[in-house]
């Protein structure tokens, strides 16, 4: 069944864990520049950095109207590990968690409206102290997921929660992260010679983060291992995942790079460009998928969810 | 088509989810490990193979 309450929590978990990954990669883009030697490449690391902050606006608007909508307006009962594995969180949990969250929202808030006006009319200090805020901001995003859900003490089922709800920043949000920056360096030579040698990096912590959430699960295991329809298609789209994923950070990266060498480009056949958009249709598609069904309790089986 | 080990172990790791559903059930925890474990040494490999290319750099 799909109720308003747990959409809410959808989206307090995406706009969260875009939040997180933006401000992640931010602070990733602006050590980048302080490291690099080359004018050029520091002049497109800083504009990647600057592309970064409308996905970690529109992250925080989605998350703050959602958590505001949880703590005010809506009871949500459930949350699912990424795997399909269930734990039940009471409603004590959701509370305690919205209670306990408050200043951290708020000061992410605040955080937000600093990075805004600096970006906005004092360039100097965006680039000079971009990589302070931002890893502030993960600082404040990953403090969020420690409290989001609270059982009253720190536990094996705290500790579960809390990596749930964290890996999302280097899964679902560093996913989006890259998706965006692709679309948005599309016609930009440049950028794209800055940025598709740090995709690898970017699939390394997608790779890690499904790690954390696999081990995260062992946390839980015994007591919400249940095999039912529901399970197994998340198993399914955990397969389509990590089979996919394979492709993306080997055959993909490798083609895209080969479009941006100086010295000698090889441009996309056309069937190479249908096949990488499928691609990355298919891991965008996946991990909302994962993200999303695992908040949800449907009564299909298994070939209903699948269709 | 250039493979890398890592990414023979993430086809495997994928590919053992998949056939495993029917007997997920039966194998537990301890089938759960097995197919994991071929993920994580993907994963391991991968990071290890990223660091060594940025030194090189």
């Amino acid at each position: 069944m799909i109720d308003l309450p747990t959409i809410a929590r959808f989206l307090m978990q995406l706009g969260l864990a875009v939040v997180g990954a933006t401000s992640l990669w931010s602070v990733f883009l602006h050590y980048r520049r302080r490291k690099t030697k080359e004018e050029s490449e520091a002049k497109n690391l800083e504009r990647l950095a600057g592309l970064l902050i409308t996905p970690f606006l529109l992250g925080l608007t989605i998350f703050i109207l959602s958590w505001i909508a949880l703590k005010d307006f809506f009871y949500v009962i459930k949350s699912l590990a990424h795997e399909g594995i269930v734990v039940k969180a009471t409603l004590d949990y959701i509370q305690n968690g919205l209670q306990a969250t408050a200043w951290p929202v708020y000061l992410l808030g605040l955080l937000a409206v600093i990075v805004v006006y600096i970006f906005r009319y004092r360039k100097d200090l965006f680039n000079r102290y971009g990589i302070f805020l931002f890893s502030a901001g993960f600082l404040l995003v990953s403090l969020i997921d420690v409290f989001i859900l609270y059982v009253g003490s720190f536990n094996k089922l705290q500790l579960f929660y809390f990596l749930h709800h964290w890996h999302s920043i280097f899964t679902l949000g560093t996913v989006i992260t890259v998706d965006y920056l692709y679309f948005r360096t599309i016609g930009y030579i440049n950028l794209k010679r800055t940025i598709y040698p740090l995709f690898p990096f970017l699939s390394a912590v997608i790779w890690a983060g499904l790690g954390l959430d696999f081990l995260s699960n062992l946390l839980i295991f015994k007591q919400a291992f249940v095999v039912n329809s529901q399970f197994l298609f998340i198993q399914t789209v955990i397969a389509i995942i990590i089979l996919n994923g394979a492709m993306l950070s080997g055959r993909i990266n490798w083609g895209l790079l080969a479009t941006v060498q100086p010295d000698n480009p090889r441009p996309l056949s056309p069937k190479e460009e249908r096949f990488f958009r499928l691609s990355g249709s298919a891991s965008i598609t996946s991990w909302v998928t994962v993200a999303f069904v695992d908040l949800f309790v449907f009564d299909l089986k298994y070939w209903q969810r699948v269709k | 088509m250039k493979i890398k080990v890592h990414n023979l172990f993430f086809l495997l790791a994928g590919l053992a989810t998949l056939l495993s559903l029917p007997f997920v059930a039966e194998g537990g925890l301890a089938l759960w490990i097995i197919i994991k474990s071929f993920y994580f040494l993907g994963v391991i490999l991968f990071i290890t193979g990223i660091i060594k290319e940025s030194r090189k750099i």
